[in-house]
């Protein structure tokens, strides 16, 4: 567990990581995990080679998560009615990139937040989808606000990332008497039963509400709600939730073996665990696992039970996801994880590559939350790497 | 002195006052009342006494003398009978569950000697009192108070041959009847009720002696089934006998051989007989049944031909009454003719005609009014036109201004690019255009690996032009600062100087030098401030 004086420090560290122009700049070489102008590591997208986005403050890809929410019509309505309010939500990604909508919500007057069955899921880039959120009969004239949340997805491969957006419309409730109708009727006593035809036009006088009413759409901004994420369990796990900026500190391993501390700033927003060597060592893993024997010498054939790319590691969802990419399956707190699975790790979770014993090599996780957010992480190897048991 | 035994005039009587003759005389007389009677003695018009079986003596010289010094006296005896007697009277009260039941009451009574003065209000004026008048002073109190009250409270199937309930109602009938006696001066000795049968004990009674007579239909037909039963076995039992007795009387093989083949031709014949017979009453029957169809599809023809008769004669009557009628109107119309009338016709076409011309006049000033109407309408309208059309009109003029004002600063823009390279104009025009921003994206890519140096510089260019946080008069800088730079090296290149210009920052140069981490040992761009490995710092 980390230290108050460790873990102020960390969190410090976190805090200028907004990436600037510069940084995507640097993030092109797909080599680099820092900025080399002003050092801010370098949170790339998960489907960074489609999009090449990097991660905002809050984990959003700005260039896959571009939602645009406008109300296509007036807000005005009448005591006594309920009102449609005609809505079209459009993916303004500007790379091909889809969004799924996982959720929507309407929220009035303070009461609880009520779910919203929309019947569409998936949203191309590019393409508007419209849908009408209804509102509950309006019993008082005045201003009247009406909340919206949207739950959307990104999804890369097996990974999936969603955040809550949400947004409010105020509808000016008026007493009524808006629309008066005009008639007049011209006949005569000599058009009696006569067949000749009675001139009678109608009007509509709307003066008032074409005075009053928008032209065209009015664009809804949608704010991230970050708290409805954690009240309905879209990101993190227990009210916990790992932000992408974490930085992950490596313990027990041989220099070379393990990434230095810091975010995860590989192209892919991943780590490799496996028996390949690093790429520090010219090989394509990041976590280098080897077994040693009890006198601290190699145990190759130990070592041979372990995949090369064995684990990835990755923070998706505002959780630490252990992807068990070998076939060979892993160790999780005590239980046994066939190959392909996914499996969060929490803290205090131990996992090990091995398939018999985990004694001759684990690996230990813990964090420390502050305010439900997790910012470090420590990944611990049990035994520690060089040292004979 | 004479004794005279008072008695009663007739046997019917119960009571009698004794005649006045029999009281006065010249001699007092004695008067005797026998055992079973009693003698009510009034003088002056008060009751003196009741004298059961006693005697008295009663006028006389001296009475008659006292009574004429003393003044009037008036004695009058009442002699009532006070043997028992019996009174019988027939009854009807309705039960409970409303049948009507009957019966007859005998009652036994007697006088009550302890009370004369009511035995006196018993007696009628003319001084006698009978047993049919105790019986009507009685009657309405039976039927009301007795038999009604005490009948009504029980149903009638409970009173059929329930003895204990039947001695109750007696009971209660008795002690009505001394209740009502009792006030009357009569003492109740015995009554008994005599229960008539009820509707119900009737329909009882005719259903038992129906099933009784039943019953003994029953049996008379069991006798005579079993006397039929009898007769069969004794015929069966006298046919075998016969048979036996015939086979007895065979003699030989060959006459037992010829009566089975005399009976077995007769058997034959029969059979065969009723063949034909049912064979012959078919064709009767299939006679019979030709013989009525035709019959009646003769019939049919006939009243079809007669119809048409009828009908050809009826056309033939209509038609002459059609002629009739048309050479009449023929008749009507030259006399109408003559007369000078309008047809009817005429007058039709003549409505018509008025109508139409009305219809006209009105179409025409309808006509007139609508058109006055439109153009005031249209006269509105185009007053609410040109009010628009001068709100417009301003928006219009501002839309225009604010549409001069961008152009003329974009052809700033484009005169300070003037001198720019193609890419550099690229550069700009990326902070407007997301697309452009991407092509160049690609072409810092792919000339990533050959020019690493020079695309570097159009990298930082491109990012700077795209990101939309930086402040434009920032951007703007950098952006001049960035196309002057390159401007300069192209003006350099095509100069052939093999030094940079002057104004030119080194850390624009291309430079292939790198530096080593000292955190990581990662190789590091040397103008690179930050290890793209770890972060480190390596140089401010």
């Amino acid at each position: 567990m980390y230290g108050r004086a460790k873990l102020s420090e960390l969190t410090q560290r976190s805090e200028n990581m907004m990436p600037r122009p510069c940084c995507h700049r640097a993030a092109l070489s797909l080599d680099a995990g820092f900025c080399d102008e002003c050092g801010t590591p370098l949170l790339r997208c998960a489907a960074y080679e489609e999009c090449g986005g990097l991660v905002d403050e809050g984990g959003v890809c700005p260039v896959c998560v571009a939602p645009r929410l406008e109300l296509t019509a007036q807000r005005e309505a009448q005591v006594g009615g309920s009102m449609a309010l005609p809505l079209l939500l459009e993916n303004r990604a500007r790379v091909g990139r889809p969004l799924f909508v996982r959720g929507a919500w309407t929220r009035e007057g303070g009461n609880d937040w009520q779910p919203m069955e929309l019947s569409f899921d998936r949203l191309d880039a590019g393409a508007g989808v419209p849908f009408t959120v209804r509102t509950e009969p309006l019993q008082r004239s005045g201003t009247h606000a009406v909340e919206i949340a949207l739950a959307l997805a990104t999804r890369w491969r097996w990974r999936e990332e969603v955040f809550a957006f949400a947004t409010g419309v105020e509808i000016a409730v008026e007493a009524g008497g808006e629309v008066s109708v005009t008639q007049n009727i011209t006949y005569d006593a000599s058009a009696a039963q006569t067949g000749a035809t009675i001139y009678a036009p109608l009007r509509l006088d709307a003066r008032k509400r074409e005075q009053t009413s928008p032209r065209g759409g009015t664009e809804l901004l949608l704010a991230r709600a970050d708290r409805l994420e954690r009240t309905l369990g879209l990101r993190g796990s227990q009210g916990t939730v790992i932000q992408r900026e974490a930085r992950l500190s490596w313990r027990g391993f041989a220099r070379g073996h393990a990434p230095a501390e810091g975010p995860i700033t590989t192209s892919d927003g991943s780590l490799v665990l496996g028996r390949s060597r690093t790429k520090m060592l010219g090989g394509s893993g990041d976590v280098r696992l080897l077994v040693q024997g009890a006198d601290g010498e190699l145990d190759e054939d130990a070592s041979r039970s372990i995949s090369r790319r064995h684990f990835s590691l990755s923070i998706t969802g505002g959780r630490l996801l252990l992807h068990i990419e070998s076939d060979l399956g892993a160790w999780i707190d005590g239980r046994h994880e066939p190959g392909g699975s996914i499996v969060e790790l929490r803290d205090g979770s131990r996992f090990s590559p091995l398939p018999r014993s985990q004694a001759p090599l684990s690996l230990e996780v813990s964090w420390a939350a502050q305010y439900g957010s997790v910012e470090a992480i420590q990944l611990t190897r049990v035994p520690r790497e060089g040292t004979s048991r | 002195m004479a004794i005279k035994t008072l008695s009663l005039s007739s046997p019917a009587l119960l009571a009698e006052y004794v005649h006045q003759s029999d009281l006065t005389g010249f001699f007092e007389q004695r008067l005797v009342a026998p055992p079973d009677h009693v003698a009510i003695l009034v003088r002056n018009g008060e009751l003196v006494d009741a004298y059961k079986g006693a005697n008295f003596s009663i006028g006389g010289l001296f009475a008659g003398l006292r009574s004429k010094l003393t003044g009037s006296m008036h004695v009058r005896v009442l002699l009532a009978d006070l043997k028992p007697f019996s009174l019988q009277s027939a009854f009807r009260a309705i039960t409970k569950d409303k049948v009507e039941v009957a019966g007859v009451v005998t009652f036994e009574l007697q006088l009550d000697p302890e009370k004369p003065l009511n035995i006196m209000g018993l007696v009628s004026p003319i001084g006698q009192l009978t047993r049919e008048e105790i019986l009507e002073r009685f009657r309405p109190h039976l039927s009301d108070r007795v038999f009604e009250a005490v009948i009504g409270r029980v149903k009638a199937e409970e009173l059929r041959g329930n003895t204990g309930l039947q001695d109750k109602l007696q009971g209660d009938v008795m002690r009505e009847i001394e209740r009502v006696a009792g006030d009357l001066g009569l003492i109740v000795r015995s009554v008994s009720v005599e229960w008539a049968l009820s509707d119900a004990e009737r329909d009882a009674l005719k259903a038992a002696e129906l099933d009784r007579q039943e019953e003994m239909l029953d049996g008379d037909l069991d006798r005579l089934r079993r006397r039929l039963e009898r007769a069969a076995e004794a015929t069966t039992v006298e046919v075998r006998t016969n048979v036996d007795l015939s086979k007895l009387k065979l003699e030989s093989d060959d006459e037992v051989a010829r009566l089975a083949l005399t009976k077995e031709i007769e058997f034959i014949d029969t059979r065969e007989a009723a063949q034909r017979r049912q064979e012959l009453e078919a064709l009767e029957h299939e006679i019979e049944t030709l013989t009525k169809e035709r019959l009646g599809r003769f019939e049919n023809e006939q009243a079809e031909a007669g119809q048409r008769i009828d009908l050809a004669r009826y056309g033939r009557a209509l038609a002459r009454v059609e002629l009739e009628i048309d050479g009449m109107k023929q008749a009507h119309l030259a006399e109408m003719a003559k007369l000078g009338a309008f047809t009817e016709s005429e007058i039709e076409e003549r409505r018509r005609m008025l109508e139409l011309d009305i219809s006209e006049r009105a179409s025409r000033q309808s006509r007139a009014h609508i058109e006055e109407l439109a153009r005031i309408e249209r006269e509105g309208e185009r007053h609410s036109v040109e009010l628009e059309e001068t709100s417009k009109e301003g928006d219009t003029r501002r839309e225009i201004a604010k549409t001069r004002a961008e152009a003329d600063s974009r052809l700033a823009m484009m005169k300070a690019a003037a001198g720019m390279t193609p890419e550099q104009i690229l550069a700009i025009n990326a902070g407007f255009s997301p697309a452009v921003a991407e092509v160049l994206a690609e072409q810092a890519r792919a000339g990533a690996s050959g020019r690493e140096e020079t695309m570097a510089v159009m990298r930082e260019m491109v990012q700077q032009a795209s990101e939309a946080r930086v402040s434009s008069e920032e951007q703007a800088r950098e952006m001049f600062r960035m196309g002057m730079d390159g401007a300069a090296r192209v003006a350099h290149g095509a100069g052939g100087k093999g030094q940079e210009p002057a104004g030119i920052s080194a850390s624009s140069a291309p430079t292939a030098a790198t530096v080593e981490c000292p955190t990581c040992g990662r190789e590091n761009s040397a103008k690179a401030k930050f290890c793209v490995g770890c972060g480190g710092r390596l140089r401010v």
